[in-house]
C-alpha cells in the first residue's frame, strides 16, 4: 500500500473552494435561505457567525451557483481602500476597467446605479466586512438604497464584541443568518463526506463514533478547527507511516495518534 | 522528523502521567471504600466510647457530690459525739457557705471540741456505765481498732509473724500519740482562742455560739451567757443562743429569769426543743 496519507491530509487543508464544499443539512438549509433571501427585495443581507463556521464557503458555493443565471460579483478577500473598492464596484457594474490614474466618483457611481433601477439587479457578495470602515459601510448602504445593487456580507461573530450591535450594521441589515457549529453527527457526516469525495472510502470507514467524540471535544463542531485537526492527524500517520509502518493498523484508527495530534495543536498538556 | 519523535516523547510522557492520575484515583477510591467499610464494622466500637465519654462526664459532675460528703458524714459522727444542735448548725453553715474552706476547716476541727451534751451524757450514764464522756477519745479508739483489723487481716495473707510484731508496735506507739495528741488538744483553751480570733475576725454568730457552748461546757457560765447574747443579737431566730442562754442562767442560779425568758421565746417561735428544755429546767433535770 503506497502511503496515500499525504493525499488524505491534503483534503483538509483549508481552502474556500467550490470542490470542498460539503453538503451537510444545516448547510442545505442554510444555503437555501440566503438564495430566497436573495429574491426578496431586501437590499443588505448578513451572514453572521463565528469564524470557522462556513460563511465563506457558504458565499462561496453561491457565487459559483448563481454567476451563471445572475449578475453576481463576489469580493473574497476584504477591501479596504474606498477608492479601490469603487473602482471594484464600479468595473464590475460596466464591465470596463479604469485606468491607474483615475479614481470613482461616489455621487457619480450612485447616479449610475439609479439610472439602472429596474433594469439591472447587481449582488455583491462581501467576505470579512467586519474590516470595512464605517465611511465605507455607509457608501455601501447608499449604494444599496439605490434597489440597483444588492449586497450579501459576512461577519465575525467574536466573543468580545458583538459586530451586529454596532450602529451602521443594526438598522441597515434586513436579513440575518446566523451560521453556527456543526453537530457531533454533523461533523461526523463532514468528515465522511470529504474523505468519500475524494475517494478514501477505506479511511473513512476507520474512523469510529468514538473518534468523532474525541475530535468533538477539542473542536466543538468547527470546520476550520476540525480541518487543522485532521491534516495534523494524517500527518503524523504520513510520518509513521513512512519511518515506522508496524506501528499503523490500517484497519483500525488509531487513538495514540489521535492523542498526539490533540497534543502536538495544544488541546491537552503533555 | 525531529518534532514527530519529540512528539511521541510528549504522548508517552503524557500517558504515564495519565496512568498515574488513574492509580491515583484508583487509590483514593480504594482508601473511601475501606474507610467507609471500617467505620461501618466499627460503628458499636465507636458508639460505646461515645457512652464511655458520656459516663466519664458524668462521673466528673458527680465529684462535687462526693465532696459533700464527709460533711455529711461528719453530720452523722457529730451527732454521735456533740448535741444535735451542733450538728444542725454545721450542715446550715455548709448549705450557706458551699464547700468552701471555712467549713472544711470547722469538719476538721469537730473531733477535738470539747463540747458534750451533758443532757445525753447523764442520761446515758444512768443507762450505762460504760459510757465514755469523751466520745472523741472513743471514735478515735473505734478507729484504730478498725486499724489492727485491717492489719491483721493483711498478716494473714502478706506478713511474716516478725513483720507482724514490728507493725503491731508501731501501730501501738501511733495510737499512744494520737491519744496524747487528742488529751493536748482536748483543752478547751486553744479551741476559745481559735474561735475568738476567727469571730473577731468574721463577726459571724456561729462563732459567738460556738464560743458560748465552749464556755457553757467549760463550766464559765458568765462568759457562756455574754456569748450567747452576743450570738443572740447577731442572729436572734437561732434556738441555740436562747437555749444556751437559759441554760447557763439556770447554772448561775437565775432559773426564773431563765424560764421566763424561755417562755417569750416559745411563744414566738413554738419550738419543741424550747419546750423540751423549758420541761427540763422546770423538772430540773438539767
Amino acid at each position: 500500500m503506497n502511503n496515500h496519507f499525504e493525499n488524505v491530509k491534503n483534503i483538509f487543508i483549508d481552502s474556500v473552494e467550490k470542490n470542498n464544499y460539503v453538503e451537510l443539512k444545516i448547510a442545505v438549509y442554510n444555503y437555501q435561505l440566503l438564495k430566497k433571501s436573495l429574491d426578496k427585495p431586501l437590499k443588505m443581507i448578513l451572514l453572521f457567525g463565528k469564524p470557522g463556521t462556513g460563511k465563506s464557503m457558504l458565499l462561496n458555493k453561491l457565487y459559483h451557483n448563481l454567476k451563471e443565471s445572475r449578475e453576481i460579483f463576489y469580493f473574497d478577500a476584504p477591501i479596504l481602500s474606498e477608492k479601490e473598492f469603487l473602482r471594484r464596484v464600479y468595473e464590475s457594474l460596466t464591465g470596463k476597467e479604469v485606468p491607474r490614474e483615475l479614481r470613482v466618483n461616489f455621487d457619480g457611481l450612485l447616479r449610475y446605479c439609479q439610472k439602472l433601477k429596474g433594469e439591472r439587479e447587481i449582488v455583491f457578495l462581501l467576505d470579512e466586512c467586519q474590516l470595512y470602515s464605517e465611511a465605507l459601510m455607509e457608501k455601501i448602504r447608499l449604494l444599496s438604497d439605490t434597489r440597483t445593487v444588492k449586497f450579501i456580507i459576512t461577519l465575525h461573530k467574536t466573543d468580545n464584541e458583538d459586530i451586529i450591535a454596532k450602529q451602521h450594521f443594526k438598522t441597515r441589515i434586513w436579513e440575518v443568518i446566523e451560521l453556527s457549529n456543526a453537530s457531533e453527527d454533523d461533523l461526523h457526516l463532514y468528515i465522511q463526506k470529504k474523505l468519500i469525495q475524494k475517494g478514501f472510502v477505506e479511511i473513512s470507514n476507520m474512523i469510529k463514533k468514538k473518534h468523532i467524540k474525541f475530535i468533538y471535544e477539542y473542536t466543538h463542531g468547527n470546520f476550520r478547527e476540525t480541518n487543522k485537526f485532521l491534516y495534523t492527524l494524517f500527518d503524523i500517520y504520513e510520518y509513521f507511516y513512512e519511518s515506522k509502518p508496524h506501528k499503523v493498523s490500517i484497519d483500525k484508527f488509531s487513538k495514540k495518534f489521535l492523542e498526539m495530534t490533540a497534543l502536538k495543536l495544544g488541546y491537552i498538556d503533555g | 522528523m525531529d518534532n514527530m519523535k519529540e512528539l511521541e516523547k510528549r504522548w508517552y510522557f503524557y500517558k504515564a502521567k495519565q496512568s498515574l492520575l488513574s492509580l491515583n484515583a484508583v487509590g483514593l477510591v480504594v482508601m473511601f471504600s475501606l474507610g467507609g467499610y471500617y467505620t461501618y464494622t466499627k460503628v458499636d466500637v465507636i458508639k460505646s466510647l461515645f457512652n464511655e465519654k458520656t459516663l466519664i462526664a458524668k462521673a466528673k459532675i458527680d465529684v462535687p457530690e462526693v465532696m459533700v460528703e464527709p460533711v455529711v458524714l461528719a453530720k452523722v459522727a457529730e451527732e454521735r459525739v456533740v448535741n444535735s444542735v451542733k450538728a444542725s448548725k454545721v450542715v446550715i453553715a455548709s448549705k450557706n457557705e458551699g464547700l468552701s474552706s471555712a467549713v472544711l476547716h470547722e469538719v476538721s476541727l469537730e473531733p477535738i471540741i470539747p463540747i458534750v451534751n451533758m443532757e445525753k451524757e447523764s442520761r446515758k450514764r444512768t443507762s450505762t456505765k460504760k459510757a465514755s464522756s469523751h466520745r472523741v477519745y472513743k471514735h478515735t479508739n473505734r478507729t484504730n481498732n478498725s486499724n489492727r483489723k485491717m492489719v491483721k487481716a493483711k498478716a494473714s495473707t502478706y506478713l511474716t509473724a516478725s513483720e507482724l510484731s514490728s507493725i503491731r508496735k508501731e501501730v501501738t506507739v501511733l495510737d499512744s500519740e494520737r491519744t496524747k495528741k487528742i488529751n493536748l488538744n482536748g483543752t478547751s483553751l486553744n479551741y476559745i482562742g481559735t474561735i475568738e480570733k476567727k469571730f473577731s475576725r468574721t463577726k459571724k454568730p456561729r462563732e459567738a455560739l460556738l464560743l458560748a457552748k465552749a464556755f457553757y461546757a467549760k463550766k464559765d457560765y458568765n462568759n457562756s451567757v455574754k456569748w450567747a447574747l452576743t450570738a443572740n443579737k447577731l442572729d436572734s431566730s437561732k434556738d441555740e443562743s436562747w437555749h444556751i442562754f437559759a441554760m447557763s442562767k439556770v447554772k448561775l442560779g437565775q432559773k426564773s429569769e431563765a424560764l421566763k425568758i424561755l417562755s417569750s421565746y416559745y411563744k414566738r417561735n413554738h419550738s419543741p426543743k424550747t419546750k423540751a428544755l423549758i420541761v427540763k429546767i422546770k423538772t430540773e433535770r438539767l
